[in-house]
C-alpha cells in the first residue's frame, strides 16, 4: 500500500543526513512499492527486482551521505529515476523473452493457448494472466517503458519525450498503443476463459 | 471552448487533463476513453511490495552509514 506524502521529504532527508536513520526508514516505506513495481515491470523477474531495489536504495544512501544530493526534497521522482536507470541497464544487458517467472522462481512459457492442458495448468495460467502485471510484461519494450514511466514513475509526457529522445506525440502514441494492447489482451483472455467455461 | 480530438489527445487527457478547454468526443471516442480509464484503474491495482528481507538489508545499510 502506498503511504500518503504527509511528512515532508526534504525534512526526512535532512534528518537522515544528520544521523537519524528512522527518517530514511520513513522514506523507504513511502517509496518502496513504487520503486519495486517500476523495477519489476522493466526487468520482469522478482528476484532481479529485489536485488536492484536494494542497489537503488544503497546508491541513494551513498549519494545522501556523500553530500551529493541536490534534488530540493523531491525524493520520489529522484529515487524512481535511479531505479529506472538501474533496471534499464540490467534489461538491456539481459533481455528475458518470452518467459514469465512465477513466485517460486520457476518459469512458464508465455502463451495464451490453453488447448490440451490439464485443469491445473489452465488454472495456473488463468491465475497468472488475469493479473495485469503479466499483461504489462507482454507489451513491446517501447510501449512498456512509456507506460511504466507515465503511470508508475508519474513522469509527464514532456519529461518522457526528453528522456527517451522522441517527440511528445511519439510518447503519447506509444502510451496509446500500450493501452490498446492491454485492452486487446484482456479481451482475448476473457474469450479464452469463456471458451473453457462454456465449451460449444 | 471545445476542440475536436486526435487519437493521442485521449491519452493525454486521461493522464494530463486539458485545463483551458474540453475535448469534443464522439460516441466511439467516448467508448475508447472509458476503456482506457478502466485500464488505468487496473494499473493502479498492479503495485507490488518487495520482500521484508530486502527492505531490512537496505535499512541495515542505512543504519550502518549513520554510525
Amino acid at each position: 500500500m502506498l503511504i500518503k506524502n504527509s511528512v515532508n521529504d526534504a525534512a526526512l532527508i535532512s534528518a537522515y543526513i544528520q544521523g537519524d536513520d528512522k527518517s530514511f526508514e520513513m522514506l523507504v516505506k513511502k517509496t518502496k512499492s513504487k520503486v519495486y513495481t517500476t523495477i519489476y515491470l522493466i526487468v520482469k523477474d522478482r528476484y532481479v527486482a529485489e536485488d536492484l531495489l536494494q542497489e537503488t536504495y544503497i546508491k541513494a544512501i551513498d549519494v545522501l551521505k556523500g553530500g551529493r544530493y541536490n534534488e530540493e526534497g523531491k525524493f520520489m521522482p529522484w529515487i524512481l529515476r535511479v531505479a529506472h536507470n538501474l533496471a534499464i541497464d540490467y534489461f538491456r544487458k539481459d533481455k528475458r523473452y518470452p518467459t514469465i517467472v512465477l513466485e517460486d522462481g520457476s518459469k512458464v512459457f508465455n502463451s495464451f493457448d490453453f488447448s490440451e492442458e490439464s485443469m491445473e495448468d489452465i488454472q495456473l495460467k488463468q491465475d497468472l494472466i488475469v493479473n495485469i502485471r503479466e499483461l504489462i510484461k507482454k507489451l513491446p519494450d517501447e510501449q512498456r517503458e512509456v507506460l511504466v514511466m507515465r503511470h508508475y514513475e508519474e513522469l509527464s509526457f514532456q519529461e518522457i519525450s526528453e528522456l527517451t529522445n522522441v517527440s511528445i506525440n511519439t510518447a503519447l502514441g506509444r502510451m496509446r498503443y500500450a493501452l490498446i494492447n492491454l485492452r486487446k489482451m484482456m479481451q482475448k483472455q476473457e474469450l479464452a476463459y469463456d471458451a473453457k467455461l462454456y465449451p460449444k | 471552448m471545445t476542440q475536436s480530438s486526435t487519437p493521442n489527445d485521449l491519452v493525454k487527457n486521461l493522464y494530463e487533463p486539458f485545463k483551458s478547454y474540453s475535448i469534443d468526443l464522439n460516441s466511439d471516442e467516448q467508448i475508447d476513453f472509458l476503456a482506457f480509464e478502466a485500464i488505468k484503474n487496473q494499473l493502479d491495482q498492479a503495485y507490488l511490495e518487495p520482500s521484508d528481507r530486502s527492505i531490512q538489508n537496505v535499512l541495515n545499510y542505512a543504519n550502518q552509514k549513520c554510525n
